[in-house]
């Protein structure tokens, strides 16, 4: 597999109130072509900046970006904007993200318009194209959001980040808003359009089911550190940082028998003054290197391991 | 079960708009038990809030409640007057709103808005007042300083604490906390629910707890009421209704939540169990007819007693449920 974006020391810094307020500090990160990255963190982690900032929605502050092999990190506004159609994102709330003045034919053809891509009838039947991939009648053409339930609001959002065909799809927390009752409906729908459209997704949310179900590797930040990344099964069954450890332990459990209050401790460690540096631990699991200590988790290891069967 | 502390008796409540009537709430029988948390989970707009809100007479001014009674310590709180409504609030019952967060004056600062609600209930004097809002501070996790902070200040699930604190200053008998954590994230919202079970545990207390997080229910309740279009569709204690769950909207909604333990590769949800939603009208559905299996079965029986503890609004056959 190939890297399709690449992160090195990546930061991103927001000054409030006349202080330099670090929301994505030295994050060092591959995503590959293809996959699902998961990204948790409790709120005001830097999930959404580092999300922005690796489209060059934001400006990087320091660090280099890569797509594709290629630095992006400085490059001009009229060079990056070809590049715009390879990244798209979809929002949590997609009342706030679309129009409310538009119909959904017009929401879904504007990226082509801004795009200068395609004459208006092939742009309409692209439209259509959309509209039955995401598994809305084509009555939807000519109604407006208001029409919609949240659900299918969602569905709209989705169409619209995916009508350019692009590479990368960061879907930031898609289904926070939604009643749990259609979730399962807007997970199942970009799972297969993920497969189907070969996608590489970035999908950021703070439900570690969702991102359980949703990504091949998993990616942990801590007020801005990236502190854990490891294949989603590795991350869940073997976590090493305690901020990690106590994230898992705070999943509600689907079952009244195995309840188990104590269980939980909440690990809100001081954030270090340096970006940690990553090491690997095998199996493609990185971990900030001030947390370990080899030996000892080289027997703590073994213990999971024998437990997890 | 336990002795009730509150029993909800065929609670109707509809909304008056121009010229339609809608009825948000139809027939909903729900019993509290002393000391015991009750969680009532669906569909948002099936009806959680606007049940909830009859309890301590707040409905919106549009609603009205058609019949039914709501017992608590041999009074119907529909009938009491305002003046005994006002004293049950806070000192026996207290609520916790959803979106309250939002509510939180921003020019108080919070040791004032916990010492408003102090001063309403008892008489204390500046001194007590201040130690009494402090021990509540730490009773919630909060820091002294937070006494002198703004809202502003305070990150959602500090604020949310807050709210907490202002909830249990009464020391109530009944606390009811609409999506006390929807929007927090997993650990903050771990931790809120602690405290409120902690507290029930320490006093005895009783939760009414409104929520769409399975999960959360799988956690915290001992009883379960699932709504759904205004009604219950399926009650009864935890243990028995994550074991055996009857109703096809209890059952898509237990298996439409991701799980880690999940080997499956596709998501069921819920409209691969209700197959047919008839009569939507906005978020809210009417669920007078389902489709089953190509069968057709109109307008769902009354609550039915499945099993010890179990009741489900049957759509087929008796005999057919619980196999
Ligand atoms: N435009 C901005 N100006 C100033 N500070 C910002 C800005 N955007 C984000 N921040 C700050 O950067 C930090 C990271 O914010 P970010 O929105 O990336 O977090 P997040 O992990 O997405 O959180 P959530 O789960 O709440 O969405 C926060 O402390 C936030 O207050
Ligand atoms: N102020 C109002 N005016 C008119 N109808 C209302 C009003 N408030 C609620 N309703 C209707 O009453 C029904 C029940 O609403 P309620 O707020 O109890 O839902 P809920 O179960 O709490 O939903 P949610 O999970 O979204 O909070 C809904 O159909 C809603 O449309
Ligand atoms: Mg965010
Ligand atoms: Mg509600």
């Amino acid at each position: 597999m190939s890297s399709i974006i690449q992160l090195h020391n990546l930061s991103k810094y927001f000054s409030v109130g006349g202080e330099l307020h670090k929301a994505v500090d030295g994050i060092t990160l591959d995503i590959q072509k293809g996959e699902t990255l998961g990204i948790v963190g409790e709120s005001g982690s830097g999930k959404t900046t580092l999300g922005r900032t690796l489209m060059r929605l934001y400006k990087p502050d320091q660090g280099q970006i890569f797509f594709e092999g290629k630095e992006i990190t400085h490059l001009p506004e009229d060079k990056i904007r070809p590049l715009r159609k390879e990244f798209q994102m979809v929002f949590q709330n997609p009342s706030d993200s679309l129009s409310p003045h538009y119909n959904v034919g017009e929401i879904l053809e504007e990226p082509l318009l801004i795009q200068d891509l395609l004459t208006p009838s092939e742009r309409t039947n692209k439209a259509y194209e959309m509209l039955e991939k995401v598994g809305l009648p084509k009555t939807s053409y000519h109604k407006r959001l208001h029409e919609f339930s949240g659900g299918q609001r969602q569905r709209i959002g989705i169409a619209r980040a995916l009508v350019l065909n692009p590479k990368l799809l960061i879907a930031d927390e898609p289904v926070s808003a939604l009643d749990v009752s259609v979730q399962a409906q807007v997970l199942n729908l970009l799972k297969d359009l993920q497969k189907e459209m070969n996608l590489t997704c970035v999908f950021i949310s703070h439900d570690l089911n969702v991102v359980h179900y949703m990504s091949d590797r998993v990616a942990v930040l801590y007020l801005g550190h990236l502190l854990e990344v490891a294949p989603k099964k590795e991350l869940y069954t073997n976590p090493i940082h305690p901020y990690t450890k106590s994230l898992l332990s705070s999943i509600p459990i689907h079952d009244p028998e195995l309840r188990n209050h104590s269980r939980k401790q909440i690990v809100l460690p001081e954030k270090s003054i340096n970006p940690p540096h990553l090491v690997d631990v095998g199996n493609g699991h990185l971990v900030a290197a001030d947390v370990i200590n080899i030996t000892t988790f080289d027997t703590q290891k073994e213990k999971q391991d024998i437990s997890i069967g | 079960m336990s002795a009730p502390l509150l029993e909800i008796k065929d609670l109707h409540v509809s909304f008056h708009e121009k010229k339609s009537k809608i009825t948000a709430v139809q027939g909903v029988d729900l019993t509290i038990p002393k000391g015991e948390t009750v969680a009532v989970i669906g569909e948002s707009g099936s009806g959680k809030s606007i049940t909830s809100l009859s309890i301590l007479g707040l409905l919106p001014l549009s609603a009205s409640i058609d019949s039914g009674a709501i017992l608590f310590k041999d009074k119907n709180l529909l009938k009491v007057s305002n003046k005994e409504m006002q004293y049950i609030r806070g000192s026996e019952i207290s609520m916790v709103f959803q979106d309250a967060q939002a509510s939180l004056n921003p020019a108080m600062k919070v040791g004032v808005l916990i010492t408003e609600g102090l001063k309403a209930r008892k008489k204390l004097t500046r001194h007590e007042q201040r130690s009494e809002a402090l021990r509540l501070l730490r009773m919630v996790g909060l820091k002294n300083h937070v006494y002198d902070q703004f809202p502003s200040q305070l990150s959602g699930g500090m604020k949310q604490r807050v709210l907490i604190a202002m909830a249990l200053s009464g020391e109530p008998s009944l606390l009811i906390a609409d999506e006390p954590t929807t929007s927090l994230d997993v650990t903050v919202q771990s931790q809120i629910l602690d405290l409120i079970n902690n507290y029930k545990i320490e006093n005895d207390a009783s939760i009414l707890l409104i929520t769409h997080d399975f999960g959360v229910v799988a956690e915290y309740a001992d009883r379960v009421y699932v709504m759904f279009g205004g009604k219950v569709v399926e009650a009864g204690d935890v243990y028995t209704l994550f074991r055996n769950p009857i109703h096809p909207y209890t059952k898509g909604l237990i298996s439409s939540i991701p799980k880690i333990s999940d080997t499956e590769e596709r998501l069921k949800s819920v409209s691969d169990f209700v197959f047919e939603e008839v009569g939507y009208v906005g978020r809210r559905f009417a669920p007078e007819t389902y489709s089953i299996e190509n069968k057709v079965y109109d307008a769902p029986s009354e609550l039915v007693e499945v099993e010890p503890d179990h009741y489900v609004r049957l759509f087929v056959e008796k005999e057919a449920v619980g196999r």
